[in-house]
């Protein structure tokens, strides 16, 4: 649309192509910037929730601006770059890894399905090669900062990638087997807006191969309980390390933003993306809205999966993909395929049997919220302070204080003694 | 394998500043990748000669340095330092101060084995459980503000008895913590302890046997993880001990070999639940009366050779003394859990990976201050 | 078993003169310095006394002498016995480091501090103290240090004024 009318206007069309590529660009890089700000502060929110504190609450308005204090912080931080360092790799790794999530963010949908970038034709495969750009940063980091640690931390990073990379591409092949189709928005608009309309719902194995592209996902963006990159308990801080200021900040970004890029993909392929009812058809924003809503659930589970679980030991994440991911992605696919022959022409079948999926779901969602309730419950029993104070003691009765004539008469007493 | 490739081994220093070494030890690991050959541990960054100091200050006076010996667990501290030299001068201690010393013992107790598995969990990468354990400890301190008012290092027991009297309202309040702690520990437990990508990071990694734990002089639950029945608290019963009913918990191989890191975990989780047993029995039977013996101000004990042991949660503590009748021991040593479990590290740390080397330093739960002294 | 019972068991396995000293605090029995090791290994192998653990070992220094304590324990009796022995100062005595593992730190801790070297230790270095550091520490007449690789140690003006004097 803007490509034409520029070109209506007498602008060349390379160079109208090229103004256009431009301003997607700049608006990407700095949708990039600010969510991974803002998300930075949820997901430290989050994490005090779950452990009982208050997280960051000082700058702002209940501490939204933190990640503006934050982001000046890392810029004026003086630039350290070691000794022994490669120079030019050491230089080149943070803007590597940052070009690569924000390059995936190219073939992401942003609601309705024809609202993307770039709509590929294999968007699916450029999305999957792109990423693993990432790793190329961390591993140029590890190898260019000169230090143990974060050369360890690369080499773990390689190795996770590679192993990682074949589960969330067989993950992804019942959706693609569903859509017949590697264009994202044609995945997308395969789909209906309903939740059994939605390939994770769709027939088992289409949930299997979810669930391993989600857990492949959080592999690939080094989140625990995969951070063995960063593992700050075993490798100081991984690759890194020898990081400061403005190139640090790039890192994190990089990290923060990956999850949109897990969020978005899991929402748009196996949630049925920003598809709404038709009731809802001409509300402005409703896809985009419920697009969003989608996106940032599934990135909450990864902050879930973040501030629960311990860290996989480096054998233990290999083992993991290849001895147990790898067979399952393959059960998937062949499912798939059979489940494809099986109820070729039977709408009733496939209606029921995604019908079913989205009860077994929605059961295990009840026993589940029911145990978080327990928990709940028994987290708040008796929290209340402990400290000197008896008044607690005093209202529900546990104690009686002794009459305050009497108190005062036994502090004078000991003031004579 | 055939052919093996041609490798080189990589010398790694780990420390003194690393995030998991649970204070101030440094590590030279000789690794090949990520799996170690040959580790060797580094101490004494936190070495104050304490045991130099004991000979130039009063036998009360020395009660404040041992806060410092193990500040995880300075009530025990205290308490074993108290006990030795009460022995030696054959000091009584009211009945009252004994019941004080087994509350804020166990409280003490309960609160170190929190930061130990607390900080296993955060080596093996999991926060949480370690943030949520540190409020638990919270509470424990200010039970223990009640009754000392200070929260780390109390100097609260004196030889002969406890410095003060606790306040009225403190045996209600250990009461209502211990009803809120036992459904959290449960909580915690169901959080981490039977997490499977924590058992499975924990069994079967470095596997004491009963022969190598005595051996290595292992005490307290690193002994017991191994199999072997044996705490001070029972066996040479002390205090009031023998009065109070509770188990001894030991290493069963739970999810793995008997003597791994888990059962030395899960042995410390255990104990939490005794030392509530026992808290709750103590906190019925404490008298009303003295807190405080008679004891000299200007001890002077014969001149001679002791050593005592008492179960500190870090292990049979050992002090030997060497007294010359004189106002200051002649020469005192400390034998500290930390130091014996420490020099077993080379040995248990051959042909593990680095992450596990982590979790063996966090099961065997050193604390750099008692190691060093 | 008392140490008063064990003090035969252990003189029949040896040439050399032991001795019961009695205290306040309970009996210990002094060997010579040469016949140290084979009193160990007699105290750890004989199956009536089975001593399986090294609780402690430490040192004292007395007059122109070091006194060494070893702290025996075993878990299959649950009896308890301390060893004495006396070196010179700076004078050597066998290690017992092969016989319970953890006699290599706890030697090297009396080692670094008391200055006694052990003969046949596998790793005697120092343990507490920096490799470059002079003197041992625990010796009575130890002088403190006022200066370490340029790190002064001197007492300041402060200090000294809250001496008592």
């Amino acid at each position: 649309m803007l490509i034409e009318s520029m070109t209506s206007l007498g602008v060349p069309e390379l160079v109208a192509q090229l103004i256009y590529a431009g301003l997607v660009a700049f608006m990407c890089i700095n949708f990039v910037a600010v969510y991974a700000g803002l998300i930075s502060v949820v997901e430290r929110r989050v994490a005090a929730k779950m452990q009982s504190r208050v997280g960051p609450n000082r700058v702002g308005p209940n501490g939204w601006l933190q990640w503006l204090a934050d982001g000046v912080k890392l810029i004026l931080k003086e630039d350290l770059i070691p000794a022994g360092a490669d120079r030019l790799l050491f230089k080149a790794a943070p803007m590597i890894m940052a070009v690569g999530v924000a390059a995936s963010f190219a073939v992401l949908p942003w609601g309705p399905a024809h609202a993307i970038a770039a709509d590929l034709n294999v968007g699916i495969l450029y999305l999957i090669s792109i990423s693993a750009l990432v790793v190329i940063g961390i591993l140029m980091a590890g190898w260019a900062s000169n230090n143990k640690w974060s050369l360890l931390g690369g080499m773990r990073a390689a190795a996770q990638i590679v192993t990682y990379e074949v589960p969330v591409a067989m993950g992804l092949l019942p959706a693609i087997m569903i859509a017949g189709s590697l264009a994202v928005s044609d995945l997308v608009n395969a789909q209906g807006w309903a939740p059994w309309d939605w390939v994770a719902f769709d027939n088992p194995f289409a949930m299997l191969g979810f669930l391993l592209f989600l857990t492949g996902s959080v592999a690939e963006s080094n989140r625990t309980p995969f951070d063995l990159t960063e593992a700050e308990s075993e490798l100081v801080a991984g690759y890194s390390t020898e990081y400061s200021g403005f190139r640090f900040a790039m890192f994190t970004l990089g990290e923060f933003a990956n999850t949109w890029v897990v969020g978005a993909i899991s929402a748009a392929i196996f949630l049925g993306g920003g598809l709404v009812p038709p009731i809802l058809a001409n509300v402005p924003g409703a896809a985009v809205g419920v697009f969003i809503l989608k996106t940032l659930f599934m990135v909450f589970v990864l902050m879930w999966f973040r501030w629960t679980l311990p860290r996989f030991r480096i054998d233990q994440m290999m083992d993991f993909s290849w001895k147990y991911m790898l067979p399952l992605a393959l059960l998937a696919f062949f499912g798939q395929s059979i489940y494809f022959l099986a109820t070729w022409d039977s709408l009733v079948a496939q209606s029921v049997v995604s019908h079913l999926m989205v009860l077994i779901f929605l059961g295990v969602f009840f026993v589940f919220i029911n145990r978080v309730l327990i928990n709940y419950r028994h987290q708040a029993t008796v929290v209340n302070s402990y400290k000197t104070e008896t008044d607690y003691l005093v209202k529900t009765g546990k104690i009686v204080l002794a009459a305050p004539k009497e108190a005062a008469a036994d502090s004078s007493e000991q003031e004579e003694g | 394998m055939g052919k093996s490739l041609k490798t080189e081994i990589m010398t790694i220093n780990m420390g003194p500043q690393h995030p998991s070494t649970h204070g101030v030890i440094r590590f030279i690991i000789k690794t090949d990748g990520e799996i170690i050959h040959e580790c060797i541990p580094d101490v004494g960054y936190l070495h104050r000669s304490i045991e130099k100091i004991a000979e130039a200050v009063s036998w009360q006076g020395f009660v404040p340095y041992t806060d410092r010996v193990d500040y995880l667990a300075a009530m025990n501290a205290n308490w074993a330092y108290c006990t030795a030299v009460e022995k030696m001068i054959g000091a009584e201690v009211p009945r009252r101060a004994e019941f004080i010393r087994v509350i804020v013992g166990e409280l003490n107790r309960i609160s170190s084995h929190l930061i130990a598995i607390g900080a296993t969990a955060m080596d093996l990468g999991a926060f949480t459980p370690f943030i949520q354990l540190l409020r638990e400890r919270e509470y424990i301190n200010d039970l223990l503000e009640m009754a000392c008012g200070a929260r780390l290092t109390y100097n609260y027991i004196s030889i002969g008895g406890v410095n003060w009297d606790v306040p009225p309202n403190w045996t209600e309040k250990i009461g209502e913590f211990l009803d809120h702690f036992e459904l959290a520990m449960e909580q915690m437990n169901r959080l981490i302890s039977y997490n499977r990508i924590f058992i499975n990071r924990m069994a079967n990694l470095a596997t004491v046997s009963a022969e190598t734990a005595i051996d290595y002089c292992f005490v307290g639950p690193n002994l017991r993880a191994s199999g072997v029945k044996y705490d001070l608290r029972k066996d040479i019963p002390y205090s009031v001990y023998p009065e109070l009913d509770f188990e001894i918990p030991v290493g069963e191989g739970r999810e793995g070999a008997v003597g791994d890191c888990y059962d030395r975990y899960y042995v410390r989780a255990m104990e939490i639940r005794e030392s509530i047993k026992i808290l709750r029995q103590a906190l019925k039977m404490m008298p009303e009366g003295e807190f405080q013996g008679k004891v000299k101000n200007n001890i002077k004990p014969e001149a001679g050779v002791a050593y005592v042991r008492h179960e500190t949660p870090r292990g049979d503590t050992g002090y030997l003394i060497q007294a010359d009748q004189k106002t200051s021991p002649y020469r005192l040593k400390i034998r500290t859990g930390s130091f014996t479990a420490m020099a077993a590290i080379p040995e248990l740390a051959q042909g593990v990976f680095i992450a596990d080397l982590v979790a063996i330093i966090g099961s065997l739960d050193v604390v750099a201050p008692e190691l060093d002294r | 078993m008392e140490t008063q019972n064990i003090l035969p068991l252990l003189q029949s396995k040896t040439q050399g003169a032991l001795e019961l000293i009695e205290d306040a605090y309970g009996a210990t029995i002094k060997v010579p310095a040469e016949a140290l090791l084979e009193v160990c290994r007699a105290a750890k192998e004989s199956p009536e006394l089975a001593f399986d653990c090294l609780m402690s070992q430490t040192g004292s220094h007395v007059g122109e002498s070091i006194q060494l304590f070893y702290v025996l324990f075993s878990y299959q009796h649950k009896h308890e016995l301390i060893l004495t022995s006396e070196v010179p100062l700076g004078g050597s005595i066998d290690s017992v480091a092969g016989l319970w593992a953890i006699a290599d730190w706890l030697e090297r801790e009396t080692f670094d501090l008391l200055g006694v070297s052990f003969k046949g230790h596998p790793d005697l270095r120092r343990i507490m103290l920096p490799e470059d550091w002079e003197g041992h520490p625990l010796l009575k007449d130890y002088p403190t240090p006022m200066e370490y690789n340029g790190i002064d140690n001197s007492p300041s003006e402060i200090t000294q004024s809250f001496k008592v004097k």
